[in-house]
């Protein structure tokens, strides 16, 4: 009975720690939503400080992207006109958020990573405990909001900042024209709501990670560089994970 | 600006008292816009800079070649044990993602035989390194520069360079080396482990049959990709231990300043992997 | 007398290593208690668990008269309010001012003062610390002995019952500590607190403590007056109260 009986194994503590983490947070901002000066001091943070970072890297992905699809296009045939098409398809759909996402996690993730870390091992979350201050409620709500919201936002901000790197590779370097290269022929309602649906899921994972990384420092220095790395790792899986498990199961429903 | 006013008479301060009125509208909001612009600027370069001047102490460590052989052994095995079983997992995932992004190009198409090549070709040209890179990036390069950036503010570094050992020989050449070497094998592996991720859910999820991809792939005639993507691979590596010894020999303050240069390092390497990227490809192909 | 605050046979592993090993500790309600003992004994660890901020492995905190249960958060929460800690790596917030360090407590739990108040309240204890018109301040622009009066400031600001001090003289010139001992003594003489104090000086703690407790390998091997530890049977705590005395 025992050996053929089905049993769930019991997830592994990387999960189940930031989940209950999650849980706490979104009990916290239910009972008592942060005050908007700080959320919109972490918003700055995570969407304005991040803007020049996702131009940067997601301008360079649009430039080689199309690059690389045109010049693979013109060994098979000498028409480039599909190629706009299909990139700002895959920009919108795969890259635009699971890149950015990945940034997020690289910049924000390993920025609430830091702080949270250096405040653990300062003893300052032991301080705000003592004063019977909620140290999720009080440091992850805001990061956590401004997170959720951002990155939607951010996004839409790489993406079209991608296409219009990919646009300018397209036209200057091999001459397609405007019209035929912005070509959102292939890109349909339920590309654009996966695509955010992704970018969203990435939003709410990245902070979670990344403050449970930090809330879990032990030790001086060491601890801090542990919790940031930890935070950068853990929540740049996540992210090709979600993307993973998103367009799989969006595949075999259809769209 | 005071001191301008004093020398001219009352109509010269008359016309100075208007006039700076508007330059001083007109400089506040350039100051606004532009200052920020200027300073990230500076900042760049001062980063870009120094950078370099790290490169190039680099190179003259390694040639002729006087650095740490056994610190060098060292962080072959660090590296490549630490990152390892991140890289597979990585792999797997991308492998199997690009595969189901094709798939859906596919079955609008109907071109099943494109699968194995477009796949193979996103996989070992492009996303495959670049991720791998970024990986890499997070598990080792942060993980790096929280090391140095420990030694650093606790003085260790500097205890170094009192009994006279350079610390760009001693600490950043074998990583450096490591790095480059581990990045192109790391990158092997991960590719090989990117096809299977790719091939399990081409039969699984996708639902074309294995041989169709295997077909594609093979006739895809790769090759040049796959070697493409051991190049940036190494050039990755080299660019993310320059930029996470920079950062890290470079921690001031306590925890929260190793926090902030582990930051600062995953971010800049990130960048650093996609410029390299684009040019890599660009003189490539 | 009673006692405010209570450790019984408290057993904590941290990360495989036994950091306190049945340490048995009992404060009695209004005096000030020095905790002594040799670097890295379990000081901090024993001053964390009194303040619940350690749940330990096994054993018992009882505080004011109630034994403290860690999974209830309104009880801690109600225990907590009672109770004021200087953390030995003060813990300032360093994205606060020197204002809002000092009314944290206060404003982060309404019940610990009305709102009106929080303004005199503060502006008294800075007085108090003697960082009168430091308010303003950005915390990274203190020196250190600013920074640790700040952080007794926060301690004190609410009226707790229980105030715990975590080596609040370290790396401070002679003088400063001298300056904090008083402080601390009058605070607890004005309020009839319970204090603890953890320290290595123990010539000035002679001066406002009552009670000594000398803590050894993560357990408490001695409580008592300071004479007495002086004639106590176990060469470790005689060694101990002598040694560092013979050095001042
Ligand atoms: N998180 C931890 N993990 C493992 N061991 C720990 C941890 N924190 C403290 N310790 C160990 O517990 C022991 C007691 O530490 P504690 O900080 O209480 O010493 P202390 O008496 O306050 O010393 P000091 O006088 O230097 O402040 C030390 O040996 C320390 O190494
Ligand atoms: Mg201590």
């Amino acid at each position: 009975m025992s050996r053929t009986a089905f049993r769930i194994p019991a997830p592994p503590e990387v999960v189940v720690a930031p989940a209950r983490l999650l849980g706490q947070v979104v009990r916290a901002l239910g009972h008592r939503f942060p005050p908007s000066d700080r959320l919109f001091t972490q918003m700055h943070n995570v969407g304005n400080n991040s803007a020049v970072f996702i131009s940067v890297t997601l301008g360079f992905l649009g430039l080689i992207l199309v690059y690389q699809g045109c010049v693979q296009t013109l060994k098979v045939l000498p028409d480039l006109s599909g190629v706009g098409a299909a990139f700002i398809f895959a920009m919108v759909r795969t890259f635009g958020p699971t890149i950015t996402g990945m940034m997020i996690a690289t910049r924000v993730g390993a920025g609430i990573a830091a702080e949270i870390g250096s405040m653990t091992v300062t003893d300052q979350i032991e301080a705000m405990k003592v004063a019977n201050s909620d140290p999720v409620s009080y440091i992850l709500g805001p990061r956590f909001v401004s997170c959720v919201v951002m990155t939607p936002i951010l996004w839409v901000f790489g993406t079209l900042v991608g296409v219009l790197f990919g646009y300018l590779m397209g036209h200057w370097r091999f001459g397609i024209a405007t019209q035929t290269f912005l070509d959102l022929g292939l890109v349909s309602y339920h590309d654009v709501v996966i695509g955010f649906l992704k970018a969203l899921s990435y939003g709410i994972v990245i902070p979670v990670l990344a403050a449970d990384a930090g809330f879990k420092a032990r030790g001086g220095s060491e601890g801090v560089g542990w919790a940031t790395t930890t935070a950068v790792v853990n929540a740049s899986f996540a992210v090709i994970v979600l993307d993973f498990v998103i367009s799989t199961l969006s595949f075999l429903l259809g769209y | 600006m005071p001191g301008r006013s004093l020398d001219t008479g009352p109509a010269g301060a008359a016309a100075a008292s208007r006039r700076p009125r508007f330059l001083d509208a007109v400089s506040a909001a350039l100051a606004i816009a532009v200052r920020p612009v200027g300073k990230g600027f500076l900042d760049a370069c001062t980063i870009v800079g120094g950078m370099t001047l790290l490169q190039v102490r680099i190179f003259r460590a390694m040639i002729p070649p006087s650095f740490d052989y056994d610190e060098t052994l060292r962080q072959f095995e660090k590296v490549g044990v630490r990152s390892l079983a991140v890289v597979i997992m990585t792999s797997l995932f991308v492998g199997a993602l690009m595969l189901v992004q094709t798939g859906n190009f596919v079955r609008d198409t109907g071109a099943t035989s494109m699968v194995g090549w477009a796949t193979g070709l996103t996989v070992l040209a492009e996303v495959g390194p670049v991720l791998i890179g970024l990986m890499f990036s997070g598990r080792v390069g942060a993980n790096n520069t929280a090391e140095l950036g420990t030694m650093t503010i606790t003085e260790q570094v500097d205890a170094l360079r009192v009994l006279g050992i350079d610390p760009v020989r001693h600490l950043v050449v074998p990583r450096f080396v490591a790095m480059c070497v581990m990045l192109v094998l790391l990158t092997c592996i991960g590719d090989l482990f990117a096809i299977t991720g790719a091939a399990i859910a081409c039969q699984l999820i996708v639902g074309i049959d294995v041989r169709v991809f295997w077909q594609g792939l093979l006739e895809g005639h790769l090759v040049g990709e796959f070697v493409m993507g051991l190049v940036k691979g190494f050039f990755f590596g080299g660019a993310i231990s320059i930029v996470s010894c920079y950062w890290g020999l470079r921690v001031e303050g306590g925890a929260e300043g190793v926090g902030r240069a582990v930051n600062n390092s995953v971010v800049t390497s990130a960048i650093a992997i996609f410029v390299v990227n684009f040019l890599v490809t660009m003189l490539w192909v | 007398m009673e006692a405010a605050a209570e450790l019984l046979d408290i057993r904590k592993e941290l990360s495989g290593t036994r950091v306190l090993d049945g340490a048995t500790l009992s404060l009695a309600a209004g005096r000030i208690h020095a905790l002594v003992g040799p670097g890295g004994s379990g000081k901090t660890l024993i001053l964390k668990t009194l303040c619940t901020l350690l749940p330990p492995d096994s054993g018992q905190v009882v505080l004011f008269g109630e034994p403290v249960d860690f999974l209830a958060p309104e009880g801690l929460r109600r225990t907590r309010a009672r109770i004021g800690v200087q953390f030995q790596n003060l813990a300032l917030f360093d994205f606060l001012s020197v204002r809002d360090n000092v009314a944290f407590p206060l404003e982060a739990d309404a019940s610990a003062a009305p709102p009106q108040d929080v303004e005199r309240r503060v502006l008294a204890i800075l007085d108090a610390v003697r960082l009168p018109g430091a308010a303003a301040l950005e915390i990274q622009s203190l020196s250190g002995g600013m920074q640790r009066r700040v952080a007794i400031a926060r301690a004190a600001v609410s009226d707790a019952d229980f105030l715990v001090f975590d080596d609040p003289s370290g790396g401070l010139d002679p003088v400063t500590t001298s300056r904090i001992f008083a402080l601390i003594s009058e605070i607890q003489a004005r309020r009839r607190c319970t204090v603890v104090i953890a320290s290595h000086d123990i010539d000035r703690l002679a001066r406002v403590c009552e009670d000594f407790h000398v803590v050894e390998g993560g357990r408490v091997i001695f409580s008592g007056t300071l004479a007495e530890g002086r004639n106590h049977a176990d060469p470790r705590v005689r060694t101990f109260l002598d040694v560092t005395d013979a050095r001042t």
